[in-house]
């Protein structure tokens, strides 16, 4: 890429800054038919969420049955009104995307621009460079592949890398060199072309600091970080596809993270991912993402990451084979599971139902002020 | 198999009993917010929980142990690379120059008292750390004592 | 490597199972055209050398100044309790509680923030949290156009200019038109919202405004008549968006009980270090008419199978994970964390511990007004300030430049950030709070009739004890 930014607090708000800029370069060249941003059906929520609050309308692509982009189908949505294509790669079904340089070309053939949801750069440093491969732009989650802390849910951050075409479109304040060496940051105004700011001061500096330390401490090994990822995932599968109780819908190599169904399982014995998921956490594990992607019947989406131990992964595979087994015998303890969490299942309808979003006030009830 | 969990926790405004506790901060003067027109001020207090910082503690520690971490255990959620953080990260986030500290008040107990309202004295106090580190080729001799 | 259990051994065992030779062919479906030059990284450094570069960088930072500078983040003294709270890897190496089951900590701890908050604005749902201030200023204006169906914001000048370009950059995507009111220039109501010009804007019936966005204090730190700026656009059938400091709500109105529909603020005067801009906390808090609309993520109580109390990610229908290009936002990732801080910070604080934060930082910002009057520096606007002002400085930006070098962040020259508004082209933003000291105040106020001297010796105070140090 061209130039990061490294304003955005979070992925998704990367997603955003990519395609603000996107409505910005076609608005710069007076191109102002370009309404649409075509998003596969696999893709992860905030993409169509994001193409909305830029001001575009989402075409969903569907996916081909190897899991990849249906090309037909994109050339079919293809055209004059083609902002850009925002693609998962590798896809969240955790595959290479394998028509990644068609895509990019015909887009760009299109007019239209490229974006590259970066979710998933765990699984390729070092072996695949979207920039080089014709990606304009693309957001890095620090809190996944950069390894800074999810917080229970953020802080994270997600800067975004871009291609030539893009840079002018930079959120403000970018950080400057100037002839001395010294840095500086862009001044209001500074520079009109730019989408503006999506946030206040410069970004999350704190997050940003523990991504950069991360980035040290392994330099050119990052490359060995997706190569570990990717082992351990594909180590992981083998066992579930050898063992069989789980189906396993796309035998080709994975990366990062792979889909397994309990769509048999389900079919055979009644119970279902969420059960398989829920009894997981009796093994002490936490249960993979379930029913994502939206694609896939009776989905668990599993990353098992470089840094668990080979212990670790066959003491998970050997659970996951445990409780197919429990489907059969014992299918009530599946059902009722969690046994051993602080919680058992929850009543998800009561709570939206009648919706309890505080404890009752306190105000009235303090003591007055000392003075 | 893991254990039993840990028991559930009360809320704060469960735990909280009047006139307990709250942490230690220095006392404004009485008049401190004379000067804010009534019509912007608050009437009483928000209601805000009554605790001590011991049991703020322990009530956030418990309840932290309701919770699996990639700390406790495997992690493996999908499209969310749950990978070990290494613990050099929070190191570094927290350097005193990544992370400014506010200065270290000379508090109550200091000669002027937090309240004063004096003007600058003849000479700037040389006690802030500002003072003594300050790299400035004007900066002015220390006060004479 | 340290960070990968993997032995030899076991990376063998893995790519025999697998029935290959190398983990290259893991990657062998990377087109051939399309596979990455190597990366130009350095080497892999031991933990030890990457600190030793992160000291050396963090040390080019100076943190030795007597800090005036609010205009956004606030010093305050945070409780050590909060970051060993902090530090528990049970909060911090968690995720997003999407099993509840095993996820208790998390959600009762988000509720419990929502429960605080609430307290704190007067207003009944509270997110989850959101990116910061200013994105949470955003949405907080995108919410109004959802709920009012309209798409004009009105926005005034005093609210922070961050918050105000950042909404002007949702707001282009959204198509939604953002006008700004000015603010008085002169008399007893200057640097507030001018609501004579409100009044027009709110009369422009070709497109009828959404809401109203305020703030109080408002950037400049005076406090705004917001009963008075609510009415106004309630009766133009808009909603009201006040912009919202946290410690100050312990002393200052609620925005509930001067009928504000939303809320949004910065939550980092609550136990959040200064971190040069974040990682902060969007506050997002809103009446219950508007429940359906707030978007982020809510947690609400409920019950489980055996009836024990939990709590769990609710109203779910608005996020993008399930309706996707229908979404309220697309924010997944939040700052659940620093949620998590304020709500110990509340706890820690208490009521009275809030408001004597409140009441110490009004007090301090009062004792740096008499000490900068007696050097000759004014106020540039009258009105009443929580603990923030804006004084007069001729050459404000090179004045702030000099007093570097004595050891003083004096605050924000108003010309950096607003440099085409002649109003405060001579304004020095400054701040004090409870952590300010005496000595800071004396060093800020001689430094400050040092350089005034210097550069303008007609300016010299003549007040006894000005000027001190010649």
């Amino acid at each position: 890429m061209a130039a990061v930014t490294l304003q955005p607090a979070a992925g998704a708000q990367g997603e955003l800054t990519g395609i603000l800029m996107i409505r910005a370069y076609h608005r710069s060249r007076g191109d102002l038919e370009r309404t649409e941003v075509l998003v596969p059906d696999s893709a992860h929520g905030t993409n169509p969420a994001t193409t909305s609050m830029a001001g575009f309308r989402t075409v969903n692509v569907p996916s081909a049955p190897d899991g990849g982009v249906d090309l037909d189908a994109f050339r079919a949505v293809l055209g004059p009104r083609t902002a850009a294509v925002m693609i998962t790669n590798p896809s969240t079904l955790g595959l290479f995307e394998p028509r990644i340089g068609e895509l990019i070309e015909l887009v760009h053939a299109a007019g239209g621009l490229a974006y590259m949801d970066g979710a998933n750069l765990n699984a390729i440093m070092g072996r695949f460079k979207p920039g080089e491969a014709g990606f304009d732009a693309m957001h890095f989650n620090v809190h996944k592949t950069f390894s800074t802390p999810h917080g229970g849910g953020g802080p994270g951050a997600g800067p975004v890398g871009v291609g030539p075409k893009l840079v002018p479109f930079l959120p403000t304040p970018r950080v400057l060199r100037e002839p001395d060496g010294t840095f500086r940051l862009e001044r209001p105004g500074e520079r009109p072309s730019s989408i503006g700011r999506l946030r206040s001061f410069v970004g999350n500096t704190g997050v940003l600091v523990r991504a950069y330390a991360y980035i040290l401490a392994h330099g050119r090994d990052l490359a060995l970080v997706s190569e570990d990822a990717v082992l351990a995932a594909n180590y992981l599968k083998h066992r579930l596809a050898v063992d069989g109780s789980y189906d396993i819908p796309f035998e080709r190599p994975c990366k990062h993270e792979f889909v397994a169904q309990a769509k048999t399982l389900h079919r055979e014995t009644g119970i279902r991912t969420l059960d398989v998921a829920k009894r997981l956490i009796d093994y002490g594990f936490h249960p993979p993402t379930i029913y994502f992607p939206l694609t896939v019947e009776e989905a668990m989406l599993i990353e098992p990451t470089e840094t668990e131990s080979l212990e670790t992964l066959d003491a998970f595979a050997d659970a996951l084979v445990a409780i197919a087994r429990e489907a059969r015998e014992t299918p009530d303890l599946v059902r009722g599971a969690p046994h051993t969490a602080p919680v058992r299942r929850l009543d998800e309808a009561a709570a939206a139902r009648k919706p309890n979003l505080r404890w009752q006030p306190l105000t009235g009830r303090e003591t007055p002020c000392p003075d | 198999m893991s254990v039993t969990g840990p028991r559930l926790q009360p809320t704060l405004a469960e735990l909280s009993r009047p006139g307990r506790g709250g942490y230690p901060v220095p006392h404004p003067p009485s008049d401190a917010l004379d000067r804010i027109p009534a019509e912007h001020r608050r009437p009483a207090p928000p209601g805000l929980p009554e605790l001590a910082e011991p049991e703020v503690v322990r009530h956030f520690v418990n309840l932290s142990q309701l919770n699996h971490a990639v700390d406790t255990g495997f992690y493996p959620l999908g499209s969310c690379t749950m990978k070990y953080n290494p613990k050099l990260g929070e190191w570094a986030a927290r350097l005193p120059g990544l992370r400014p500290p506010p200065p270290v008040r000379a508090g109550r107990g200091s000669p002027r008292g937090p309240s004063s309202s004096s003007g600058p004295s003849s000479r700037p106090s040389p006690r802030s750390a500002a003072w003594r580190r300050s790299p400035s080729s004007r900066r002015p001799e220390r006060r004479a004592s | 490597m340290g960070y990968a259990p993997h032995t030899h051994d076991d990376r063998r065992r893995m790519l025999e199972a697998l029935g290959i030779e190398s983990v290259d062919a893991l990657f062998a479906d990377i087109p051939p055209e399309l596979r990455s030059s190597p990366l130009r990284l350095s080497p892999p450094l031991p933990e030890q050398s990457v600190a030793a570069r992160l000291e050396r960088l963090a040390a080019r930072n100076r943190t030795d100044l007597a800090s005036f500078l609010g205009a956004g983040a606030y010093r305050h003294w945070t409780p050590p309790l909060v970051d060993q709270i902090l530090l528990r890897g049970e909060w911090y190496t968690a995720y997003t509680p999407y099993q509840p089951e095993v996820s208790q900590g998390t959600l009762q701890s988000i509720y419990e923030f929502q429960s605080l908050i609430a307290e704190l604005t007067g207003l009944d749902v509270v997110s989850a949290s959101h990116y910061d201030g200013a994105a949470a200023t955003a949405e907080a204006a995108l919410m109004a156009c959802r709920a009012s169906g309209r798409d004009r914001i009105l926005v005034s000048r005093a609210v922070h200019p961050q918050y105000r370009e950042t909404l002007r950059t949702y707001a282009a995507g959204a198509g939604v038109a953002v006008d700004e009111v000015p603010v008085v220039g002169e008399g007893p109501a200057a640097g507030t919202t001018d609501r004579t010009a409100l009044e027009r804007a709110l009369a422009d019936s070709a497109r009828p405004p959404a809401g109203l966005i305020a703030a109080q204090p408002n950037f400049f730190g005076l406090l705004e008549p917001m009963a008075e700026l609510g009415a106004a656009i309630h009766a133009a059938g808009g909603l009201f968006v006040a912009v919202v400091e946290p410690v100050s709500l312990a002393v200052l109105a609620p925005p509930g009980a001067y009928g504000a529909d939303i809320a949004a603020g910065e939550g980092q005067p609550l136990g959040i270090p200064l971190s040069y801009g974040g990682p902060y906390l969007g506050l997002l808090a809103c009446t219950n008419a508007l429940v359906r609309q707030i978007p982020g993520r809510l947690v609400g109580q409920t019950t489980d199978l055996d009836g024990r109390r939990a709590f769990v990610m609710t109203l779910r229908a608005r996020e993008q994970d399930i309706r996707r290009e229908r979404a309220a936002s697309n924010i997944c990732t939040n700052q659940a964390l620093l949620a998590l801080a304020a709500a110990v910070y509340l706890a820690a604080l208490g009521p009275h511990g809030l408001r004597d934060v409140a009441a110490g930082s009004a007090a301090r910002a009062a004792a740096l007004e008499r000490a900068l009057t007696e050097v000759g520096v004014e106020r540039l606007f009258p009105g009443p300030y929580f603990d923030e002002f804006v004084v007069r400085v001729p050459e404000a930006p090179a004045v702030h430049r000099r007093l570097l070098d004595h050891g003083v962040l004096a605050g924000l020259p108003l010309a950096l950030v607003e440099p085409d508004d002649p109003l405060l082209a001579d304004g020095l933003l400054v701040c004090a709070t409870e952590v300010t000291t005496d000595e800071e105040i004396e060093l800020f106020a001689w430094a400050l009739g040092e350089v005034l001297g210097a550069a303008a010796p007609r300016r010299q105070p003549t007040t006894a004890g000005a000027g001190g140090g010649r």
